[in-house]
């Protein structure tokens, strides 16, 4: 019996060896049993990606999307929650971007997180990461064929026109062709030129016509010949040379005088005051180009290496860069401190928390947000907002100017600092207040946010119902309110 | 209604009737101990060796088919993975059932039909012991309790099977094996296959106890409940395989890609 009880315990023993060995083969592969950080990341179009894809940073194995968040209306999109592991939570900043890609043509979808750049900050826990909207095969396709078919047209094009410039050359070949036959057969001046003995005869007359003339012309005949052998002519011709001669000596008296009038000139000492006025001019460029040496030497002395050789600009840059590095340090321990038990009621008091954690009840009692030093733009519903043709409310011309007006009182300040849309809905009906005013908070964010490239972390929404926070000289409202706190002015 | 028909819902409501009963029984004192652990052991233990031999083979069998397959579409680096999850969720927990139903199953019918036939069973009526509690019930339990064991045998094997074909022709390593194996692996394709065999466990248990129990054909009987026995639970081993992986499919939708 004894035996039987040994063999027994093996057997099960080993059994259940093999399920943990099992159990811890599938979980290390899904990270089950690793610490992991959950961030977000928003998407229009998902491409396939389900609960459960794997996630890789940089391109390694890093932990799944563990939730995905369905959107109420195309305004707003899939929100993925997705956890990393712990390890490769370094590689996480904030300039890190989500994308959705597929392995090979027939495999899974998986969402790649790229490596952020060194001195961008480590992102937030629970923080939204950027993204990027995948590119589905099927467009790949479709550009494939557009630029498929662009290329067709361009050879149709080039086609014909090299068929054009081919019947030209075939042309001119044949004409060419015509000449050089018309020539062979004599045809044409050319032609006759080529083969027409009498033409030749004629020439060679010509010719001896024109021996004959250069003989009489030496011999003194006709006109041609009486200019060179008349004496008279001859004589005609010297007194026209002395006629020049008288003209010659008047010039020579004109130029007499243009002298005198330069003399006078020089009298009144005009090329001395140039020189006067160009020595100034040269005093006054080696003043700037001693003030340029000075310079030069000045910056040079700044610019010298220091203690250990390194130059200024190197010093400069080196020092930014670990203001940088310190900088995502502290922002990084204030993160921690946050979540710390023993800070986390100081860092509420401060208003540092996520305000898609707070309830619209909390939000009015809050002393930061509801604090009448902050910045406030009251702007009501009834012109912010005008009804679509699907009933639905959107924001009117006029509402999105007045949004741009609201914001951009505060400037560069604006952009940077932490926004918070509480939206109101004037009806009666609970429902429809909680409802409808979230949907404004979501409109207008939705416009800010694109209209004004604000970050996403920045911009809080709160469906405030109708009743704002006390002592703000509302009891109630309908419309839209824009908060900046005063903290971050 | 035909006699066939009627035989055969007959047949149906008896068996469910013995199953019930046994279950029934399960958590009635006396719990025969002694008689579960040397049921286990039988059907267990020595149940080993044919399970991780055929398992083994199996695995290195699959590996060098799927090989020849995958290999033409240059997909070669997915055959621990087409091998790991073939054996997990299909192949290893119905072969596995199959095997036993074969080996314990007749076993099982066997030997109930020669105590009934020799009268053994009346002989332990007479002591005033619950030859059913006595003989059925651990018989049942010990199928139900050593299937899903013997299943994970069975798997381990085929996935050792599978990388030593997979090594003699491409020279994997076994961690590379290991890791490709298991890597779209989820819960789904592992927990619920498993345990699915302890259902199997229970048919198999059922029917063949069912056959031995009842028979009254003495020499005769014994062969015929052997074989009815396998037959039987083989054929519901398959049946109820069709319904469970719809119930899994059900309750984990991801598995049904």
């Amino acid at each position: 019996m004894k035996n039987k009880n040994v063999i027994v315990g093996l057997f099960v023993v080993g059994g259940l060896a093999l399920f943990t060995a099992g159990m811890f083969v599938i979980g290390d592969r899904r990270q089950a049993f690793s610490r992991h950080v959950e961030y977000y990341a928003e998407f229009v179009n998902l491409a396939g990606l389900t609960n459960g894809a794997k996630v890789r940073v940089a391109g390694m194995d890093a932990g799944q999307v563990l939730a995905i968040r369905v959107p109420d209306s195309p305004l707003s999109r899939f929100r993925v929650t997705l956890k990393v592991d712990e390890k490769l939570r370094g590689l996480v900043r904030t300039d890190s971007v989500a994308t959705i890609g597929t392995e090979g043509v027939v495999g899974d979808t998986f969402l790649s997180v790229r490596a952020g750049s060194r001195y961008a900050p480590a992102a937030a826990p629970l923080g939204t990461l950027r993204s990027k909207e995948p590119m589905e095969l099927s467009d790949l396709l479709d550009q494939g064929t557009g630029l498929l078919s662009d290329v067709d047209g361009t050879i149709k094009q080039l086609g014909g026109k090299i068929d054009g410039a081919l019947t030209g050359v075939t042309a001119t070949v044949s004409n060419v062709n015509d000449v050089v036959v018309g020539l062979k057969d004599g045809r044409g001046t050319a032609g006759m030129l080529l083969r027409d003995q009498a033409l030749a005869g004629q020439i060679r007359q010509a010719m001896s016509n024109v021996n004959d003339v250069t003989v009489g012309l030496k011999d003194g005949r006709g006109a041609a010949g009486m200019l060179l052998r008349d004496e008279a002519l001859a004589r005609q011709i010297r007194q026209a040379v002395t006629h020049a001669e008288t003209a010659t000596s008047d010039l020579g008296h004109a130029a007499g005088q243009a002298d005198k009038l330069i003399s006078d000139l020089q009298k009144r000492q005009v090329p001395k005051k140039l020189d006067e006025t160009i020595d100034k001019v040269k005093g006054a460029a080696s003043n700037i180009e001693e003030g340029t040496r000075q310079l030069k030497q000045i910056i040079a002395e700044v610019a010298m290496p220091d203690g250990q050789g390194m130059s200024a600009g190197a010093n400069i840059r080196e020092s930014l860069a670990n203001a940088n590095v310190a900088t995502a340090n502290i922002a990084e321990d204030t993160e921690a401190l946050k979540h710390n038990f023993l800070f986390r009621g100081f860092f509420r008091r401060r208003g540092y928390f996520n305000i898609t954690r707070m309830s619209p009840e909390k939000y009015r009692r809050d002393r930061v947000f509801s604090s009448p030093r902050n910045y406030r733009a009251w702007l009501a519903g009834s012109e912010l907002f005008q009804k679509a043709e699907n009933g639905q409310e959107e924001l009117s011309q006029q509402g999105k100017g007045m949004l741009n007006a609201a914001l951009t009182q505060y400037g560069d300040t604006a952009v940077e600092s932490p926004v918070v849309i509480e939206g109101y809905w004037g009806g009666d009906n609970p429902a429809d207040q909680l409802a409808f005013s979230r949907n404004r908070a979501i409109l207008v964010r939705e416009y800010l946010q694109s209209h004004f490239q604000l970050e996403p972390g920045n911009l809080g929404i709160v469906s405030m119902r109708n009743l704002p926070p006390a002592e703000l000289g509302h009891s109630k409202w309908d419309g839209i309110c824009i908060v900046i706190p005063k903290l971050a002015l | 209604m035909e006699p066939g028909l009627t035989n055969l819902f007959e047949f149906a409501g008896i068996v469910s009737r013995f199953g019930a009963r046994a279950v029934a029984d399960l958590f009635r004192r006396p719990f025969e101990g002694g008689q579960i652990v040397r049921q286990i052991a039988e059907a267990g233990w020595n149940s080993l060796p044919l399970v991780v031999a055929s398992g083994f083979a199996l695995g290195a069998v699959m590996t060098l088919h799927t090989r020849s397959t995958l290999v033409t579409f240059g997909a070669a680096s997915l055959i621990p993975t087409v091998q790991a999850l073939a054996f997990f969720v299909e192949i290893g927990p119905l072969v596995t059932g199959l095997l036993v139903a074969g080996r314990v199953g007749s076993g099982i019918g066997a030997v109930l039909a020669n105590m009934r036939a020799t009268e053994q069973i009346d002989g332990i009526e007479s002591l005033s012991i619950d030859s059913f509690k006595f003989l059925v019930v651990p018989g049942i339990l010990a199928c139900v309790v050593v299937l899903p064991l013997l299943t994970l045998f069975m798997d381990f094997s085929g996935l050792l099977g599978g990388f030593l074909s997979e090594h003699a022709a491409s020279r994997i390593s076994f961690h590379l094996y290991i890791v490709r194996a298991f890597s779209d692996f989820g819960w789904s394709n592992f927990i619920p296959p498993t345990m699915k065999t302890a259902v199997f466990g229970f048919v198999i248990g059922t029917v063949s106890s069912y056959f031995g129990f009842t028979t009254n054909k003495g020499a005769q009987g014994v062969g015929q409940a052997a074989t009815n026995s396998v037959v039987v639970s083989s054929l519901l081993i398959i049946l109820t395989d069709v319904i469970l992986i719809k119930g899994i499919f059900f309750v984990f939708p991801e598995g049904a890609l």
